[in-house]
């Protein structure tokens, strides 16, 4: 889980993506000083270098306050496209030109377009197998559950997603589980689920229903304890981390799931109520950011999208390995399993 | 800015509208207002939303009698300070702007 994706050029402040084609088309990218940053951080590869270290490079130019200011919150730098032929971008990049017309109300052939890093994707998350099937923390299969897509760690990505490598996480693996699980449930019709397992999903919906339905007035908005939960996990465990501030925020993250019990939900009713559903998620939310920064306060190296100020070096001899965080009654806890290396050892990263 | 914004509801047969009064800036889309709105107004108005950049579609309701996507659509964009907004079809209503699509 402490493997986390930011997208280097997100449009400010809508948080959307402008895509990398942008700067595969020689877009730069310039601090407040007009300068191409990236000469600083990667030489020869500047803009086309890795998501994390153009992240970083940005983080960094904020750091040492090259950036431009949102507001005087939001960090930002430059993308700038205007060196670039106008019928050319038209024709290659048409839906950058309408986003950034929409919500940043910007025309990129003659201003600069605000951009920052976002939290983008998740490399790890359910602990899967080859197969798409979800293992337990013994590696055993959970029988009769699945996951496929950016919610399952197939491991194809290790600690850093490349571009465009998702679609292989749906169309590969959307279709080994999904025939997989199909033919499962032909072969086991009844009884396909362990009875344990629909005693758990009972539970859950008994969970859901009775305790987070029936609620009063009073309490805690849970768009409060979700905006104050990503605010903590930003600045644990964002672009950088180190042992202080991740544990730092596991304090916080503890109480926001003591206030979590206290939410209340206004909508009481059974249909399409999306006050429920988000707490479901924030509820799902607040674990996988705990699991997140354990995994980021135990992982005592930097690898790939995790970059820890304390230990900026990667350790193979001793990090090359998965963290699986499993919950075991309402304690979190850290087991570790060797990276398989099968076809190429992981090399020295150079720009 | 100061807008009224009024919201076509329905939920257990019953229909009604019932008014909101927000501050946000100009550049406020639909969608970011109604969701102002849920989280600090109103958590049981019902819409629905996904990509939030006008991708997906699932935003589409009606404001001020034209069929638009809410995430696309901004609010000082429409001309008055009085928003309407209905679902995009009069059929199939689920609740509130959610349809059955
Ligand atoms: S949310 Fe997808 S088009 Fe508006």
């Amino acid at each position: 889980m402490e493997f986390v994706q930011w997208h280097p050029t997100a449009l400010i402040p809508s948080g959307i993506l402008i895509s990398e084609a942008a700067r595969a088309e020689g877009a730069y990218l310039v601090n407040r000083e007009g300068e191409r940053f990236m000469k600083r951080y990667a030489p020869q590869q500047m803009e086309l270098a890795p998501r994390d270290v153009v992240s970083r490079a940005i983080a960094m130019e904020c750091k040492a306050g090259r950036g431009f200011m949102w507001k005087g919150k939001l960090c930002y730098v430059g993308l700038d496209i205007r060196h670039l032929d106008p019928s050319r971008v038209k024709e290659r990049l048409p839906l950058l030109l309408e986003t950034v017309k929409t919500y940043a109300g910007i025309d990129p052939f003659s201003e600069l377009i605000p951009v920052a890093p976002a939290v983008h994707y998740f490399m790890g998350v359910i602990h899967t197998d080859l197969h798409g099937r979800v293992l337990d923390p013994y590696g055993n299969w959970i029988k009769g559950l699945w996951a496929a897509g950016e919610v399952a760690a197939v491991s194809v990505h290790g600690a850093n997603r490349l571009g465009s490598n998702s679609l292989s996480e749906c169309a590969v693996w959307g279709r080994i589980a999904g025939e997989a699980a199909a033919k499962y449930a032909l072969e086991n019709r009844s009884g396909a689920v362990e009875e344990y397992i629909r005693a758990i999903a009972e539970e859950e919906e008994r969970r859901i229903l009775y305790v987070l339905g029936r609620r009063e007035t009073g309490g805690i908005p849970a768009a409060h304890v979700k905006s104050a939960s990503q605010k903590v996990v930003t600045k644990g465990a964002g672009i950088f981390r180190n042992a202080e501030s991740t544990a730092e925020a596991i304090a916080e993250l503890v109480k926001l799931m003591n206030n979590f019990r206290n939410i209340n939900i206004n909508d009481t009713s059974r249909i399409y109520n999306m006050e429920l559903r988000e707490v479901i998620e924030l509820d799902g939310m607040l674990q996988a950011a705990y699991a997140l920064l354990l995994g980021a306060y135990l992982r005592t190296e930097s690898r790939g999208a995790h970059y820890r100020i304390d230990y900026p070096k990667r350790d193979d001899k001793h990090w090359l390995r998965h963290t699986i965080v499993y919950k075991y009654g309402d304690s979190f806890i850290a087991a570790y399993q060797p990276v398989k290396i099968e076809g190429w050892p992981p090399e020295m990263r150079q720009y | 800015m100061k807008y009224k914004i009024s919201v076509r509801r329905f939920r257990d047969g019953v229909q009604f509208v019932q008014t909101y009064i927000i501050e946000a800036p100009p550049t406020t889309t639909v969608l970011d207002a109604l969701i102002n709105i849920r989280e600090d107004l109103d958590g049981t108005v019902a819409f629905r939303y996904a990509c939030r950049m006008g991708v997906c579609g699932v935003c589409a309701v009606k404001v001020n009698g034209r069929p638009v996507l809410a995430c696309t659509t901004k609010l000082g964009d429409l001309g008055s300070h009085e928003i309407y907004i209905e679902p995009i079809q009069d059929k199939n209503i689920i609740k509130d702007l959610v349809v059955d699509i």
